[in-house]
């Protein structure tokens, strides 16, 4: 058994693959590149593949990140590239290498996610759009409104310290890009949607919330309380 | 990423964006410079369902093996899609390239079932085309159909230009490529489909002219051309070892209702249950040979990276080599670690042998198809099935530890009387019978799903004069049988509703006064009509109705031998007198063999090889 770890990206119109069917591709990708994978025991065995963190649909990535369990060693270049051969358009390996170190699953070891959110806003200078920005971070509170989908009832959180960073990073014709840095995982999860909403709602600038876009650019975990970003694994 | 903008930014809004983007593994994409032709294959149902067809997958990738045509898809946008793409004004569009449809040089649907009628006229007006021929000038597309319901044309006959009746896959490269040179010529819409008339399989509906008595009967179907055949011939493939086949399959993101490979090792069947239109439409029976399927098979596997594989055909246990076959693709498939599933095989001692080894089984179980609850009723229908088959069937599945059952039967058939439907709980009970005696009482897990569909007379078969039983006696029986079904353990009982196979029916048995019917109903809302949620027979009522049609005279009216069938101009290869003689031998009780073991003279040889 050999396990390696892949980034890919996931954009275009394959933003608007579901996790479960983004599981599903990578597993038939993988027969048609002729490489075998893992497979659990049992009455309904499923491959050995984990995704990192699932993506909502309608958000692409620069930077997606899996494990995979492999039967043959194999040189990374040769799976990426094989891999590559059979994707769809949208779906790029950007790196695989193999995992030597036993380490924690991926999805435990996420922390914190990048995203880049752009948007179309008109009439209004970048002073004011950075006051905005700084004015909505410097609450103590912010509260969001968020809808429970499993028991269709509405809770208030504070996602406030869920915030690591959100700036404006570029701003032209109109189009303004804002990185934030959110806290990412089973020890605490933002979502970039229900961000842009709560900052919508507490500035007074007028965005249309299907005119956003969100793309991830990175996941990372935390090692002495340094964020260290998810390319940096070996 | 397309040449609609704002496709984008309604995708996020609706359920399942991935059914209109196009793009997936195998999907095929050509450059405008490279083609001559552009030809958007249609099915008139959502993606899933639509997907899901084996004969898409073979048409779509025959058409495109073709270097300058290019066949792209489409299918019926879900309610939510819909609704946004009539408010942003977005005109039905290729999932390949995102073209509008009205750009496509010819837009031919798949008629797989009656009630997606109202989903083509749903998807050329969301495409901005007009609905009928003669309003269509010449620069709209051509609109083309083909499938089985296209064997009785008459009813879409003033909205389609033309019908392809039969198999598609060399045909319809034949029509493409005269399209090619008549758009070269530049010469008139009317000059093509003169062309294309003496095309085995083409049936051009404008070229003929119902006559009708005083009381709106048909009474025949006058050429307006001297030119224009008498009768329309089907075509099929001759060899289907020769015939196109996919080396590849598209492969969908979403998970759709049959999501894996599927290789046709037989076309037809020869057993011929005199219910049965696919029966009749695809003789004679041919086979692919092993050979060729191993190959299909394994090119599939390689190029779909698909987990299941499936064998097709009407009835795979008829398949004359089916032991080595299936010997040989489940070793296959155990070593690269794929599943294989055999529908429609039949129980015999092989199959159980087989059918131990094949996974999917277990979980879902064994099927029959008795159709009919006493072997009087069984001999009616010829359907060759005994109980002993059943019984037997069922006993060596409950030996090998199953214990789920499904078993489909009709109502409304022939002649049917309530003992016809005692027999279906009497069959029932003997199930449970046989089960308790060999489970013991700790592991009881036995379930028995009865579902059953309502009769449906269907053109070309030795029952297409016979009526549906009209919709009050359908439902007593479905009520009979709900209260007998309620008192008994282990089971669960389907039907169908009454008021959708009626519609059914008089679709399938329609003439082309239909097609006014069809546009009235669909201005006032009608669109999947065979979903229960979307379903409105109010509504078809009143289209009936307006148009001054009473819809029970194509359903639950019998009709005689010399009465003049809207499809009397269609020539299926079986003849009329072949089916009066086994309309003749339903009353009488008779049953007639499967062909296999001796010609019963069909009248199919007339035309076609029969080996
Ligand atoms: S012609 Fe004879 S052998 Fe051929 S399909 Fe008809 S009945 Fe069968």
């Amino acid at each position: 058994m050999y396990k390696y770890l892949f980034q890919f990206t996931k954009t275009d119109y394959m933003k608007f693959i579901s996790h479960l069917d983004l599981m599903s591709t990578f597993e038939r990708a993988f027969r048609r590149a002729d490489i075998k994978i893992l497979y659990s025991q049992g009455f309904s065995p499923h491959p050995k593949l984990s995704i990192a963190h699932p993506l909502s649909v309608g958000i692409s990535s620069t930077s997606e990140y899996m494990e995979v369990e492999i039967e043959e060693r194999k040189e990374g270049l040769e799976i990426l590239s094989r891999l590559n051969d059979v994707l769809p358009e949208g779906i790029r390996i950007l790196n695989c290498k193999e995992m030597i170190e036993k380490k924690k699953s991926l999805a435990a070891l996420v922390e914190y996610a990048a995203y880049d959110i752009s948007f179309h806003i008109e009439d209004i200078e970048q002073d004011v759009l950075i006051k905005t920005i700084e004015d909505f971070l410097s609450e103590i509170e912010i509260i969001a409104i968020k809808k429970q989908m499993k028991t269709h009832t509405i809770k208030q959180v504070d996602i406030r310290p869920f915030i690591d960073a959100f700036e404006l990073t570029k701003y032209s014709q109109g189009v303004a890009t804002i990185t934030a840095i959110i806290k990412t995982g089973s020890n605490g999860n933002l979502n970039p949607e229900l961000l842009m909403q709560s900052f919508i709602e507490s500035s007074e600038i007028k965005i249309d919330p299907n005119e956003i876009k969100i793309m991830r650019t990175e996941l990372y975990f935390v090692k002495e309380n340094k964020r260290i970003p998810f390319s940096s694994i070996n | 990423m397309s040449k609609l903008n704002n496709l984008e930014k309604i995708l996020p809004k609706v359920e399942k964006p991935a059914r209109y983007i196009g793009g997936e593994i195998n999907a095929v994409v050509k450059k405008d410079a490279e083609i001559k032709a552009r030809f958007v294959f249609a099915f008139p149902d959502i993606y899933e369902i639509g997907m899901s067809h084996l004969g898409m997958q073979i048409l779509y990738h025959a058409l495109n093996a073709e270097n300058d045509i290019f066949c792209e898809r489409v299918f019926a946008p879900a309610q939510d899609m819909e609704s946004i793409m009539r408010e942003e004004n977005i005109p039905l569009f290729s999932l390949e390239t995102k073209t509008p449809l009205m750009d496509a040089d010819m837009i031919g649907f798949t008629l797989q079932y009656e009630l997606s009628y109202s989903n083509v006229i749903n998807m050329l007006n969301l495409a901005n085309i007009p609905l009928m021929c003669d309003e269509r000038k010449e620069a709209f597309p051509f609109i083309c159909a083909g499938g089985p319901c296209a064997f009785n044309p008459e009813p879409l006959g003033e909205i389609i230009d033309f019908f392809i009746l039969g198999e598609g896959e060399t045909v319809n490269i034949e029509i493409m490529k005269r399209y090619i040179l008549w758009k070269e010529t530049g010469r008139t819409k009317f000059e093509f489909l003169k062309e294309i008339s003496c095309i085995q399989g083409v049936y051009i509906p404008s070229l003929y002219k119902p006559r009708y008595d005083e009381h709106m009967k048909l009474i025949g179907m006058d050429k307006l051309y001297e030119w224009a055949p008498e009768k329309v011939t089907k075509k099929i493939e001759g060899d289907l070892d020769a015939a196109f086949f996919p080396e590849k399959f598209i492969v969908p993101f979403i998970d759709i209702v049959h999501n894996r490979a599927m290789v046709e090792i037989l076309r037809g069947c020869t057993r011929g249950c005199r219910f049965c239109q696919a029966g009749v439409i695809y003789r004679p029976v041919r086979e692919r040979s092993v050979e060729k399927i191993e190959e299909i098979t394994h090119q599939l596997i390689k190029n779909t990276g698909y987990e299941e594989m499936s064998l097709l055909s009407l009835s795979t246990s008829d398949y004359s080599k089916i032991e080595p076959l299936v010997s040989s693709l489940m070793e296959k498939c155990r070593n690269e670690n794929i599943s294989l599933s055999l529908p429609s095989l039949r129980l015999d001692s092989f199959s159980f042998k087989v059918l131990d080894e094949v996974q999917s089984v277990k979980k879902s179980g064994l099927t029959f198809a008795p159709e009919a609850g006493t072997q009087r009723l069984r001999n009616v229908i010829n359907k060759s099935i005994t109980e002993e088959d059943i019984f037997n069937g069922a006993e060596n599945a409950f030996k090998l530890g199953w214990g789920t059952i499904k078993l489909y039967f009709m109502i409304g058939l022939p002649t049917e009387t309530y003992d016809d439907l005692d027999g279906i709980v009497n069959i029932a009970k003997r199930i449970i019978d046989i089960y308790y005696k060999i489970q013991d009482k700790k592991n009881r897990k036995l379930k028995i799903t009865i579902s059953t569909s309502n009769f449906v007379p269907k053109p070309h078969t030795a029952f297409q004069w016979f009526p549906m039983d009209d919709m009050e006696t359908l439902s007593s029986k479905h009520q009979y049988l709900s209260e007998k079904f309620k008192k008994m353990k282990h089971i669960t009982f389907n039907y169908n509703d009454v008021r959708t196979s009626f519609l059914e029916a008089v679709l399938a048995r329609g003439d082309r006064r239909v097609n006014e019917v069809l546009i009235k109903a669909w201005k006032s809302g009608c669109k999947f009509d065979g979903w229960r949620e979307h379903f409105d027979f109010d509504k078809w009522q009143q289209a009936f109705n307006d148009v001054g049609i009473d819809p029970g005279v194509f359903s639950c009216e019998k009709w005689d031998y010399d009465d003049v069938l809207p499809w009397d101009h269609i020539d299926v290869g079986v003849t009329k007198e072949y089916l009066i003689s086994e309309n003749e031998k339903a009353y009488e009780e008779t049953f007639t063999d499967d062909c296999r073991n001796g010609c019963t003279d069909c009248g199919v040889n007339r035309i076609f090889e029969c080996k």
